[in-house]
């Protein structure tokens, strides 16, 4: 019993390890690509109306 | 232990048998694409007014003949091909023999349909370009030719499904392998897909291309045929995916994220890209306002598997880049191996997929879409998609399916050449995509020859970005050539040997899958009531309420 909840704050330890910072940073800095591409156009269209 | 174990599963080899199967598919479509590459460079010089075309030879044939051998068969053989190849692979190295026949008689069939659907193209009966709206009418046998192609392809999904019903039978109660998960659902899309086109080919445009039928009721047709074209562009990149999500993590020597969500994914798009096909009609009249809006919102829906792919990209390079002792915030790119064309081909479609994708989103705005619609930004914008992210992919995969189905090598040198070769793809394809977006923003209209508008100073304005296309168009056709000569020394002139077929494993940290992932009755149920809101009552109601039938009418 005691054995196991050790090996599984072990484990629970090793995901908090892998750091995925970056991939959280990428999404990101992808999302406000897509948000400012759309906006360029939606601006050239108000502009054309 | 599990180092052996692992060094096991890798040096699995597709056996004979299935191999040649998967590389009749696989060549079939590299003829297809080396001979649409040299029409491509036709349209773009002539476009830019460098070359004129020979009387005889009409921009328009030889842009069909560019948009049914790229998009249509060059596609369609390689996909059913890598699949084929995948599926042998990852459930023991061989196909069942029913699956096999069915592959040989679905690649004839094929054969058949595009040679027919060629010789009408070449002699001048069917210059309606590879979307043949109506009513633009071609030759019948053009029309038969294209049904072969789609009827030839259901067999090549038929022999993927056996396949897999074989290892299912064979494995009680077990998750099927992810890449045969992924080749499956992406054939079942297509065969929900190809429903479409089907009855729009057989049951309008051949009788009435006969002249069995007066006219033709031209808005059904195009309902039918955008029921098809939207999937077309998944059945096109889910392959691509399916490249990331279970080969990619072994090239760059990492694991696969997360199978649950590769898995997730795929089911979301066999559910939402059917239900989505008014987006490429928002200028159509006779479609009420509501149902396109429901097409847009849906269509803003399958935008989410996507942006789930991406995270799972950077998530499966990350953590790959820090076991490799990666630091900081980016330090993760630097570790992938940008030397190695198996990797740097693919990723630079993936790339090139962050453009991609925000111009579909633009697309699909009802007043963006009054911006682009009809003109050159939507041909920049799939040359990206599809012509850069899911082509660049199918390039990264031949550089190890290829000798790995012929029992040969990827030489350091030929990976060299390989590297050289991506480079200038993705160099041409950012000038010519990037002109022609510019050049759509400014208003250039799509699919037209050489024209100034009787010298009209605007159009004149264009012809510098028109010229730029076209040195994009050059250096792609370049590539193109040395992506041909790489096919032909990989089938037949690299050194004898073992490349591996590089598969994923699942990652530890992985959560269990879910069953329901795998519940074909419920998924494709769920598809169906999805297209049947979507469809149902504005199809009735084109039917019921048709337009005046149109008699045929010959463009060109
Ligand atoms: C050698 C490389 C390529 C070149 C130089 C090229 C060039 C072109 C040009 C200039 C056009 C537009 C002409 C017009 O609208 O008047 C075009 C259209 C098109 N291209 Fe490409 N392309 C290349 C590769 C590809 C690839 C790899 C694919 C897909 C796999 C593709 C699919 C298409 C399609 C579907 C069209 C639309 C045809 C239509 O509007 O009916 N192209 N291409
Ligand atoms: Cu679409």
């Amino acid at each position: 019993m005691a054995q196991t909840s050790v090996s599984k704050t072990r484990e629970h330890r090793e995901e908090h390890a892998i750091s995925l910072r970056g991939t959280l940073a990428s999404v990101f800095i992808m999302g406000i690509f897509l948000l400012l591409a759309w906006l360029g156009v939606f601006i050239l269209f108000l502009a054309r109306l | 232990m599990a180092e052996a174990q692992a060094a096991e599963v890798q040096s699995v080899r597709v056996d004979r048998p299935a191999a040649r199967l998967s590389l009749a598919y696989v060549l079939s479509g590299f003829l297809a694409f080396g001979i649409a590459a040299i029409a491509g460079l036709l349209q773009g010089l002539d476009r830019g007014g460098m070359i004129t075309l020979p009387k005889w030879l009409s921009y328009y044939a030889v842009l069909t003949t560019h948009g049914v051998y790229m998009g249509l068969v060059f596609t369609t053989f390689f996909i059913i091909g890598f699949f084929f190849s995948g599926v042998a692979r990852t459930t023991g190295g061989s196909l069942p023999p029913a699956a096999r026949r069915l592959g040989w008689f679905g690649w004839w069939m094929m054969v058949v349909g595009v040679i027919m659907a060629t010789i009408e193209i070449l002699a001048g009966n069917a210059s309606v370009l590879y979307t043949f709206y109506a009513p633009m009418k071609a030759s019948p046998y053009f029309y038969i030719g294209t049904a072969l192609l789609v009827v030839g392809s259901w067999f090549g999904g038929y022999g993927v499904f056996s396949a897999y019903r074989a290892w299912k039978r064979n494995h009680p109660g077990k998750m099927s392998p992810l890449f045969t998960f992924m080749a499956v659902s992406t054939m079942a899309l297509w065969q929900i897909a190809t429903i479409g086109v089907a009855v729009e080919v057989v049951l309008q445009l051949i009788p009435w291309s006969f002249g069995w039928v007066p006219t033709i009721n031209v808005l059904l047709s195009r309902m039918l045929l955008w029921y098809f074209g939207h999937p077309l562009v998944y059945f096109w990149l889910l392959p691509a995916y399916t490249m990331w999500y279970v080969n990619m993590p072994r090239i760059i020597g990492g694991k696969v994220f997360s199978d649950a969500l590769a898995r997730a994914s795929f089911i979301l798009f066999v559910l939402l890209s059917t239900p989505v096909g008014f987006h490429h009609q928002l200028l159509e009249p006779g479609i009420p306002p509501l149902w396109k809006f429901l097409h847009v919102m849906l269509t803003m829906m399958v935008v989410v598997p996507s942006l789930m792919t991406a995270f799972n990209m950077f998530a499966v390079f990350e953590t790959a880049g820090r076991a490799k002792g990666a630091t900081g915030l980016f330090g993760w790119f630097k570790k992938l191996p940008w030397n190695d064309v198996r990797f740097t081909a693919p990723i630079m479609g993936m790339i090139a997929f962050i453009p991609g994708g925000a111009g579909g989103i633009i697309n699909a705005g009802y007043q963006m879409n009054e911006v682009v619609h009809n003109t050159i930004w939507v041909t920049g914008h799939f040359h990206l998609t599809v012509a850069t992210t899911v082509a660049m992919t199918f390039f990264g995969i031949a550089y190890w399916l290829i000798p790995h189905l012929t029992g040969r090598r990827l030489t350091p040198a030929a990976n060299k050449v390989g590297l050289a070769q991506a480079v200038i793809w993705a160099t041409g394809m950012l000038l010519m995509s990037g002109s022609m977006h510019y050049m759509g923003l400014l208003g250039v209209p799509r699919r037209t020859a050489y024209t100034t508008y009787m010298n009209n100073p605007t159009a004149l304005s264009w012809m510098p970005l028109e010229g730029t296309m076209a040195l994009g168009g050059v250096l792609l056709f370049i590539a193109a050539m040395m992506m041909i000569g790489m096919v032909i020394y990989l089938t037949w002139f690299a050194p004898k040997g073992f490349q591996e077929y590089p598969i994923g494993e699942i990652g530890d940290t992985a959560e269990a899958t879910p069953r329901i992932l795998e519940r074909w009755p419920v998924i494709i149920s769920l598809a169906a009531v999805l297209i049947l809101v979507a469809y149902a009552y504005p199809v009735i109601d084109t039917m019921q309420n048709a337009p005046p039938g149109a008699p045929g009418i010959k463009t060109w």
